[in-house]
């Protein structure tokens, strides 16, 4: 107020400068949370995951696994998808051999699974994998372990790892599987339940206590 | 003579000392830095970022001695203080945190945009008048206690990356942050208010 006219005129056109400024960072801001949240549909990265698992925009790779009897093989490829009248559903988690908490509860999770698919004679087209992405430590005979503990048949469960750490990398981060190694060497990751398609399509992404959603999903897709 | 020679020998260190936590987060390139910093939700939200915005301040403080201004631009402060809150408000998403963890391209965003808020801060808030500086203060302490309550009330893993006590205890650090930034700023500015009030008592006398 106290300031010359002839100060405040010269400062008039600095707003509009510092304004025009401001206008271009809340752009930017509103395009920047609009990106990472989809849109505002998902504020988690698992909320987004889900939402491309939905909208079909997250497909698994074609990787080669070592199972816990040895043999290499690889899901979902096309080839074998040609030959099959019901194409398989492949039920996936992730997990490392040496946890104790939340791999225990996708193991007992799967072993439930396991029975029920034994049990209903008409869906013999869903097949469970457990994949461990510790690929250092985790070779035949402690899949083998794993597998053991909680019963796996190989005709209905394969536990298996990535065959190399390059293929462990492309499934990750294509199907944005998080896995971070703790102070305790051990791995915080993503506890989820994924159905897959004879494509590698993710048709869905399932909380592992929801698993019996998860298998009423994969039961129904090609019903 | 002497009393000068001693403010410039402060003044000089305080230079020094702004540059050296300035060049700090380049420790950030070392990988175990990244790990143990980003190990738990509470060190990455509460440390790791107020860190780097500190730094970014230290080198606006450090810069200010060669006459750097960014005063053409951001002539009221607006600017500066609405990019800091953006940036905490951005980094308060628990997708952003995850996307920073997995990709080193949002890595290298986050550290580059909390540098820069920092850097922007400072002579922003120079100028900013009063008004502005509540507005800012009490944005960010509203924005740290409500995200820092929901992260210690939900039972629900929100980051892929942390399990649901870290979240908690991330909640509790940014609560703190949030009550220390109150408090500093209140104690700072009692003095102020204190006068203003004082002056308006007499206003009204007169």
């Amino acid at each position: 107020v106290n300031q010359p006219v002839h100060q405040l005129q010269s400062r008039i056109p600095i707003c509009w400068y510092e304004f025009s400024a401001i206008a271009v960072v809340i752009a930017g801001f509103v395009f920047l949370v609009a990106h990472v949240t989809l849109n505002a549909r998902a504020f988690t990265f698992e909320d987004a995951r889900r939402n491309n698992a939905a909208e079909r925009r997250l497909k698994a790779p074609e990787v080669e696994l070592q199972a816990s009897d040895g043999r290499q093989q690889v899901f979902w490829n096309a080839a074998e998808r040609q030959t099959q009248k019901r194409p398989t559903i492949y039920l996936v988690d992730f997990v490392f051999t040496r946890c104790q908490t939340v791999c225990v509860s996708l193991g007992t999770a799967f072993q439930r699974l396991q029975r029920k698919i034994k049990d209903e004679n008409q869906i013999d087209h869903i097949h469970l994998i457990s994949i461990s992405f510790d690929v250092e430590r985790d070779g035949p005979p402690q899949l083998k372990g794993y597998a053991d503990r909680f019963g796996a048949d190989s005709s209905t469960w394969t536990v298996a790892v990535p065959s190399s750490a390059e293929s462990l990398k492309r499934l990750t981060r294509e199907l944005g599987i998080v896995v971070i190694p703790d102070l305790l060497e051990g791995f915080t990751h993503n506890a989820a339940i994924h159905v897959i398609d004879g494509a590698g399509q993710v048709r869905g992404i399932y909380d592992y206590q929801n698993y019996e959603d998860a298998f009423a999903f994969a039961a129904d897709i090609h019903k | 003579m002497t009393n000068w020679m001693v403010f410039n020998d402060r003044r000089k260190l305080l230079h020094a000392i702004s540059l050296a936590f300035a060049i700090s987060p380049c420790i950030l390139f070392w990988a175990y830095a990244r790990t143990v910093l980003e190990s738990s939700m509470a060190l990455h939200m509460g440390v790791e970022f107020p860190w780097l915005f500190s730094a970014g301040v230290a080198l606006a403080f450090y810069s200010s001695r060669f006459g750097f201004k960014s005063k053409s631009l951001d002539p009221f402060g607006l600017l500066g203080c609405l990019i800091a809150l953006l940036t905490t408000a951005f980094w308060m998403l628990p997708v952003a945190l995850d996307l920073a963890l997995i990709y080193p391209g949002w890595a290298a965003f986050k550290y580059g945009s909390w540098y820069f808020a920092g850097l922007l801060f400072l002579p922003a808030w120079q100028r900013a008048h009063p008004a502005l500086k509540i507005f800012f203060v009490g944005n960010q302490v509203w924005m740290l206690f409500t995200v820092g309550l929901i992260f210690q009330d939900l039972d629900s893993q929100l980051c892929v990356s942390y399990g649901v006590p870290s979240q908690q205890v991330a909640g509790q650090m940014l609560v703190f942050l949030g009550s220390v930034l109150a408090c500093v700023y209140l104690v700072g500015n009692i003095g102020s208010f204190l006068m203003r009030e004082r002056d308006l008592k007499s206003v009204s006398i007169l």
